[in-house]
């Protein structure tokens, strides 16, 4: 066996191994910012889940991506009064022009999009039609809120 | 004013369909590829219904013209004869005698054209008479895609599929 098919071998092993270790590190860098995101929504309807208002439900869903292959994220099922329910699930990480997406959605209709940014940062995204760009803003208490009370009051 | 032809409608096609293929990830922002990939697919499957459709409307308009032309110039040709027969047939079953052929037989059903095409060709040209249960059965999906696509969807043609039969139509009939 010649030398350098061994070496070059060696390499594409090597290789296939850090591409395992740094899908892997994606990975669970994706499923804890799902997790943040979970926990901050959760944290901002406590008080209101206290009142009775509302029940947070929390559950886990499977995803496949190509990229990261079959995994499990954490989601919300948040159950207002008279039924309503809004389904806060993440998507995926690998989105076109963003680090990751979740979507909030009541039934089969999708309401208004997370997107991520990088370090920790999310930001509320909307299609204005159904191609090109869309219009985003902030991702904070207030602007949940807002969004919330919107989509009871509809 | 735009031409609007077999050939060109599917030069058309063709250069619609090879824009979407490119269109870049700016038109699919915050998607996943798999939904860019579907969306992109929906897409061409809608444009390769509108061009099957096209074609189709322009057949149609080719085959009424050919029909009532036949009948108009009274052509001794089989397929005219046949029309004739058809216009005929017609007149009598909803009471139109009195009317002149053009004007009783000028909303001729194609379903009817087509199978009397197919009487024609039968044992003169098989091949051709199974073109023209193809094309009866393309225009199944012509009349889906006009009226609303309310009922099932039925099979739908792809363009090229449309412009070969047609060039089998008008080898056999149109330029007869």
């Amino acid at each position: 066996m010649s030398k350098r098919l061994e070496e070059i071998l060696e390499q594409k092993q090597k290789q296939q191994e850090k591409s395992a270790i740094d899908r892997e590190a994606v990975r669970q860098e994706w499923i804890s910012n799902c997790s943040k995101v979970m926990l901050r929504v959760t944290e901002w309807l406590k008080p209101l889940e206290n009142k009775n208002y509302l029940k947070i439900q929390s559950e886990t869903i499977s995803i496949r991506e190509e990229q990261l292959g079959e995994y499990e994220a954490p989601a919300l099922r948040l159950v207002f009064v008279k039924s309503q329910i809004l389904t806060v699930r993440p998507v995926g990480r690998f989105i076109l022009g963003a680090q990751g997406r979740v979507d909030m959605a009541s039934g089969s209709t999708l309401l208004v999009m997370l997107i991520h940014k990088g370090n920790d940062e999310w930001e509320f995204a909307r299609r204005e039609g159904r191609y090109g760009e869309r219009r985003t803003w902030p991702f904070n208490r207030d602007t949940f809120e807002e969004f919330l009370a919107e989509f009871l009051e509809e | 004013m735009r031409e609007f032809t077999y050939d060109s409608l599917l030069e058309d096609y063709d250069l619609v369909k090879q824009g979407v293929r490119d269109l870049g990830d700016k038109y699919f922002v915050y998607l996943t590829p798999t939904e860019r990939d579907e969306l992109r697919a929906d897409l061409l499957e809608e444009i390769r219904k509108d061009y099957a459709f096209k074609l189709l409307t322009l057949l149609e308009a080719d085959i009424r013209e050919d029909f009532l032309v036949s009948l108009r110039r009274r052509k001794r040709d089989g397929v005219s004869k046949a029309y004739r027969d058809l216009c005929k047939e017609y007149r009598r079953k909803t009471r139109q005698v009195a009317k002149q052929a053009t004007q009783a037989c000028s909303r001729m059903s194609l379903e009817w054209i087509f199978d009397k095409l197919r009487d024609y060709f039968n044992g003169i040209d098989d091949e051709f008479r199974r073109v023209c249960l193809v094309i009866k059965g393309y225009f199944s999906f012509r009349n889906w895609y006009a009226h609303g696509r309310t009922r099932a969807m039925p099979v739908i043609p792809d363009p090229e599929d449309v412009y070969g039969a047609y060039k089998q139509f008008r080898e056999k009939v149109l330029n007869r």
